[in-house]
């Protein structure tokens, strides 16, 4: 089987991956309410503080890493393959489980591009950020973009959660909040110290949500790029590792013969 | 009521076991400090220090909140898919006395992230923020445990009907945050919203809690901490209702284990 054919079977498992996670009821009356919620309690830290121009700072950096958030969850959704008992068979498979596992959760990109967007493009006259069209629609392909290049992040701590399983949740939440704290989220980046500055600089949210903002801004297309290029370098390093990662599980779980003992 | 003592002392201790085999269900205790940085930052970085109580008392809050809902929900689907609901049901002892023996035993350790929060502000932050009112505080603060309990309760005899509903344990979180001001005063909120959130516990709490903090005396002590507790005991009953109805419907159409 080709590496296309592999691909394509993938897609539809993740698919119907999708639709097992999201009814359209659980979806709008659950997760976006969710969302919704989530967004607004971080923005109102603006109304508190009283200042319009930090309200909108929160209200995009909020929305933008609904999208992060989602594709965090990637990392629980690559052991899903042990909980449905097919990640011996992947193992014994000729196509092998790492390109599977790498590419079952593409539908978090999906999703998490829609949730945020749907966010932004919601609560921004709600507080009073002015969004036209033309911007809307920048936005969310940069969302995308971020979506993409995180769910390289996602990967990664899901081969962790593939080898540690009872701290699968443990190794996404954590770096969802590293993300969330030192990458320009709630407070510049400029706020921290130095070594943290370039510690959020790996990660692919901090150029995607850069990039988000100068575009918001209106700044040159040239300079929106440069961020979206970091992204997708920042991205080219962890699937790397991601890679690296799944493979070593992977031929290890096969020495031992402990592929199916990870509980 | 003989049958109910022994039942809780039970859960309580059970649940304090499950907590050392699968340290992954006090994850929130990990995530409390990262929140509190998060808080923190934006009312030092806005030059509010006068707000860092506000920013230092949330992630407890949440965190306390969250564990409580999160595991309620988690409680219900281990057991099920462990075989255990359907024996607890047919033992004498109340589901929702055991759950509340339970989930008391996962608020009280969630309180544990009220000290990891002022850590982060002393050790990360150099915030050092103090009690003006400590018996206001401790009272509140045990009101508001018993209200987080009785809202997991709550939350948990939800979960009882299936898992259609667990897709909906992740979704109920954010709302009660915002809804009960864990951070931002409900006074802050659209009007709509705020009548809505005085019908919480919660938003009566996060604001006695955070006048415990400041200087100036406490307005109407007595009437706040009646509303938490009166609020409270209607959830608990709510909680105790709900599982009643549903477990007697679960036990009628013999959907205990697979609903």
């Amino acid at each position: 089987m080709n590496a296309a054919a592999v691909l394509r079977q993938t897609a539809w498992s993740g698919w119907t991956d999708l639709r097992s996670v999201y009814t359209p009821t659980n979806w709008a009356f659950g997760w976006m309410v969710r969302v919704l919620c989530q967004v607004v309690f971080y923005s109102m830290l603006g109304t508190l503080l009283g200042d319009p121009e930090r309200t909108r700072f929160l209200l995009v950096g909020a929305a933008v890493f609904i999208a992060v958030n989602e594709t965090m969850m990637t990392s629980a959704s690559t052991t899903w393959e042990r909980s449905s008992g097919t990640l011996s068979l992947l193992a014994a498979a000729p196509a092998g489980m790492v390109l599977v596992l790498a590419a079952r959760s593409w539908f978090w990109i999906a999703s998490g591009t829609v949730s945020a967007s749907v966010a932004l493009v919601v609560l921004a006259p709600v507080f009073g950020l002015d969004l036209g069209v033309a911007e809307a629609l920048t936005a969310v392909v940069l969302i995308f973009a971020t979506a993409l290049t995180n769910y390289a992040v996602g990967l990664c701590c899901g081969s962790l959660s593939l080898r540690f399983h009872q701290l699968r949740n443990v190794f996404a939440n954590i770096t969802l909040l590293t993300m969330t704290a030192f990458c320009g989220v709630m407070v510049p980046t400029s706020y921290w110290p130095k070594g943290l500055q370039w510690f959020a600089e790996l990660f692919p949210a901090a150029h995607g949500l850069r990039a988000v903002r100068l575009a918001l801004a209106g700044a040159d297309a040239g300079a929106v790029l440069a961020q979206v290029g970091w992204a997708f370098a920042t991205a080219a390093g962890w699937l790397a590792l991601a890679s690296l990662s799944l493979w070593w599980f992977h031929a290890d779980a096969r020495r031992t013969g402990s592929i199916d003992f990870g509980d | 009521m003989n049958a109910a003592l022994p039942a809780f002392g039970a859960a309580v201790r059970f649940q304090l076991g499950a907590f050392r085999r699968d340290p992954g269900t006090l994850l929130m205790l990990a995530t409390a400090p990262f929140s509190a940085v998060i808080l923190l930052s934006v009312t030092q970085h806005s030059g509010r220090p006068d707000l860092a109580p506000y920013a230092l008392l949330a992630p407890a809050i949440m965190t306390a909140m969250g564990m409580a809902v999160m595991e309620a929900g988690e409680t219900i689907f281990r057991d099920r898919a462990a075989g255990v609901l359907e024996a607890l049901l047919t033992t004498p002892a109340s589901l929702a006395v055991v759950l509340l023996g339970r989930i008391s035993a996962i608020t009280a350790v969630s309180l544990v992230g009220i000290a990891e929060s002022w850590l982060v502000g002393a050790l990360g932050f150099g915030v050092v923020v103090t009690v003006a009112h400590p018996l206001v505080f401790a009272a509140t603060l045990l009101a508001t445990a018993f209200g987080i309990a009785a809202t997991g309760v709550l939350m948990a005899s939800v979960f009882v009907m299936g898992r259609d509903v667990r897709s909906f344990q992740n979704s109920v979180t954010f709302p009660l945050y915002l809804l009960g001001g864990a951070m931002v005063p409900v006074t802050l909120l659209p009007a709509g919203l705020e009548a809505l959130s005085r019908a919480l516990f919660l938003s009566w709490a996060t604001d006695l809690l955070r006048d415990s903090l400041a200087p100036a005396p406490v307005d109407a002590f007595g009437w706040r901490l009646a509303a938490v507790l009166g609020l409270g005991a209607a959830t608990a009953a709510a909680g105790f209702g709900v599982m009643r109805a549903l477990v007697r419907r679960v036990r009628h159409n013999g959907t205990v284990g697979f609903a």
